[in-house]
């Protein structure tokens, strides 16, 4: 059942076996494991159905760091969390991911790879998507015949989106997809705004006793549970545990100076631009498939990775279309003419260049003659890099001094990259035109950006809206905040679900990962709460 | 080749046939020449002498791209587009103004600029 926290006196006291806060797609997806099951669950959630600005003011916070968006924008507070307004852009981590990588600091997963694959077939049934299907075997599936790239440095890449027949893109809203089933639940029961505030331990902080909660202007509760769940999001995660100062000063879980630190972000910057004398090859291949339910791009070999001990990186390709024409750029370069300037188009120059030496590009276009670009001639092609960055302990969450609507100090994140993390893109960018010029499919300028060692590149290069890392996973407490099951070190009954989790985040997407280790969670708690 | 109005006016009407490749290959195969647009090799190859002024030496770019080469133009396209592809192949390539090009492509181009390749 859904119900308003705010008309529910009994909800002022409640006791359930599961409680769960947060109902993004990880709250959600742990709560749907339960339904019709004997257990009784709690899925308390700040928002209401919709949208409310008084209650997306309480993520407010301030960036003393890098340069971020307000910290209300790139997350939602209600039903359905920040699925409210993602894309569905989803593939899985690679197993290098999750090994520890010797060329990157306080990397490695507690769990390999392997044991995330069962709970991937499950999520993408959770995030409605096709099969659990990537890489080659993808590409294979999809009938296309790639440029051949040497995978000793660079691999074909392949993210799913969920699409709908005639609309193209349909990302999935957890909220409105999976409500009627959670309105039907007789043991689920979704406590809308309400707000949790704190969470209380026993006094040696091993347990916790209660959850408590408030709503903007309105009553206060609290919740006994068995088992708790905390998965309001990457930055959310932290604040909570921070602000849960009661037992332990320094916030719970919070012993070895963890929470909130390392914080992650994906980065992506337009890193280069490309001239090609035939751009179809590229388009053929390098582009949305089947709608836009496929989108191919490429990505750093794992191998290459290690010699050049960089972080996981992704590019894709853009086909800027070419808005004027060509009788329009001449009148322009008249008007240059005229007024005594010259035109000084480097890029211009090279595609002559190559058009002239470039025989490859020749051979291809005559053996792809016939077949219409997708966009036809193209004004630029732009390397759209997306990235993995490397943990940095000093990037990180932390409470400001000023409070929300409901008195809690809020979010401040100091938001931190570093050299590895640039280094990390122009050897993608690099590689890119090494092999793009190998292939003969064109020459590739790197941005000024990108090949900029003084730090000013941050300014060039923009988040992802994923935060990670701020509850990293290690098996030792000194080294993360949860354990490999996600439950907080020295909290027997408290566990996180959500990206906070990651202690890397690779350079795809968080979602698919959050949702897998949902799920794997939810089995561990069917476990224990079994086993109790 | 000085840069004046009519030079540059050729210059956008090889940019636009650029854009139309399947013309603008013929137009290569036509003329016979080493580079369509000499001025665009000669643009390339100043920021790569400005890059690499060691290089700044003829005699020595010709010896290193041009040994054993053939005479005649169109042979000798094919002599440096063999070059550019080994150059990739081997990694072998420079970063001219963040372009990523192969290093005989690069040097061709300051061969022009320092006119001792006739385009
Ligand atoms: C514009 C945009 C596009 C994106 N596109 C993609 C994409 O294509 N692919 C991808 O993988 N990811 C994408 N993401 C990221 C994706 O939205 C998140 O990774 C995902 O929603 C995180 O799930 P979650 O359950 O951990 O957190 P959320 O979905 O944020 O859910 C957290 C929930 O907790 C609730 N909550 C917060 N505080 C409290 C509290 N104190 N008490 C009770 N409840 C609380 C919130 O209201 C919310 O419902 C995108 C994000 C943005 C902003």
């Amino acid at each position: 059942m859904i119900e308003d926290f705010r008309e529910q006196a009994d909800a002022a006291n409640l006791d359930c076996d599961l409680c769960i806060i947060g109902a993004g797609a990880a709250g959600v997806s742990i709560a749907r494991e339960f339904l019709g099951s004997a257990i009784s669950v709690c899925l308390v959630e700040s928002g209401g159905l919709d949208f409310e600005a008084e209650t997306q003011a309480l993520y407010e916070g301030e960036s003393v760091g890098l340069s971020y968006p307000d910290l209300d924008i790139p997350r939602l507070r209600y039903f359905g969390g920040s699925t409210n307004h993602w894309s569905s852009q989803c593939a899985p981590l690679d197993a290098l991911d999750m090994a520890p990588r010797s060329w990157v600091a306080d990397s490695g997963w507690p769990i390999e790879r392997a044991v995330l694959e069962p709970f991937y077939d499950r999520a993408h049934t959770a995030c409605d998507l096709g099969e659990n299907l990537y890489g080659e075997a993808l590409i294979k599936a999809l009938g296309l015949a790639p440029p051949a790239i040497d995978p000793a440095k660079l691999r074909n890449y392949v993210w799913q989106y969920r699409t709908r027949p005639n609309l193209g893109h349909a990302p999935l809203r957890f909220g409105a997809f999976y409500r009627e089933a959670l309105e039907k639940a007789v043991n689920i029961r979704v406590l809308l705004h309400a707000n949790v505030t704190d969470i209380r331990t026993n006094n040696e902080a091993n347990r916790v006793e209660h959850v408590a909660i408030a709503a903007l202007d309105g009553p206060a509760g609290r919740i006994r549970a068995r088992q708790v769940v905390l998965a309001c999001g990457g930055i959310e995660n932290a604040r909570i545990m921070l602000l849960s100062d009661k037992i332990e000063p320094n916030g719970l879980g919070n012993r070895h100076d963890l929470v909130g630190r390392y914080f992650l972000e994906h980065i992506t910057g337009f890193g280069g631009r490309m001239v090609t004398a035939d751009s179809t090859p590229l388009q053929e291949n390098y582009n949305y498939h089947q709608n836009t339910k496929f989108w191919f791009g490429l990505a750093l070999s794992e191998a290459l990775q290690g010699s050049a001990e960089v972080a996981n990186c992704a590019a894709l390709l853009q086909y800027v279309p070419n808005m004027e024409s060509g009788v329009g750029a001449l009148r322009r370069m008249w008007a240059d003419i005229r007024e005594g300037e010259v035109p000084d188009d480097l890029g211009q120059e090279v595609l002559r260049v190559i058009k002239d030496l470039d025989g490859a590009s020749t051979a291809i276009w005559q053996r792809l003659a016939g077949k219409a670009p997708r966009v036809a001639n193209p004004a630029e092609i732009l390397l759209d890099i997306r990235s993995e960055q490397v943990p940095n302990r000093d990037s990180r969450v932390m409470l400001a001094d000023d409070v929300d609507g409901l008195g809690l100090r809020r979010t401040r994140l100091d938001w931190r990259m570093g050299e590895q993390d640039r280094r990390t893109m122009e050897v993608m960018g690099r590689t890119l035109g090494e092999e793009f010029g190998r292939l003969g499919l064109g020459r590739v300028r790197l941005e000024d950006w990108l090949l900029a060692t003084d730090g000013s590149w941050t300014g060039d290069v923009v988040e992802s809206s994923h935060h990670m890392g701020t509850t990293r996973m290690a098996t030792m407490p000194q080294r993360g905040v949860v354990d490999e099951h996600c439950r907080v070190h020295g909290v027997e009954n408290l566990h996180v679900a959500g990206s906070s989790v990651f202690p890397t985040g690779g350079h795809v997407n968080p979602t698919l990962t959050i949702v897998a280790l949902a799920l794997r969670l939810a089995d561990t708690l069917k476990d224990n709460l079994a086993r109790a | 080749m000085p840069i004046n109005r009519r030079n540059i006016l050729r210059g956008a009407v090889l940019a636009l046939g650029a854009m139309m490749p399947g013309a603008a290959m013929s137009r290569i195969d036509d003329h016979g020449v080493l580079f369509q647009s000499p001025r665009a090799a000669r643009t390339v190859g100043t920021h790569y002498l400005a890059q690499h002024p060691e290089e700044r030496n003829a005699a020595r770019l010709r010896q290193g791209l041009l040994a054993g080469a053939p005479t005649e133009t169109g042979a000798l396209r094919g002599h440096i587009q063999a070059k550019c592809r080994q150059d990739f192949a081997a990694g072998h390539t420079v970063v001219v103004d963040g372009w990523i090009l192969a290093r005989s492509e690069a040097r061709a181009c300051a061969l022009v600029a320092l006119g001792a390749l006739v385009a």
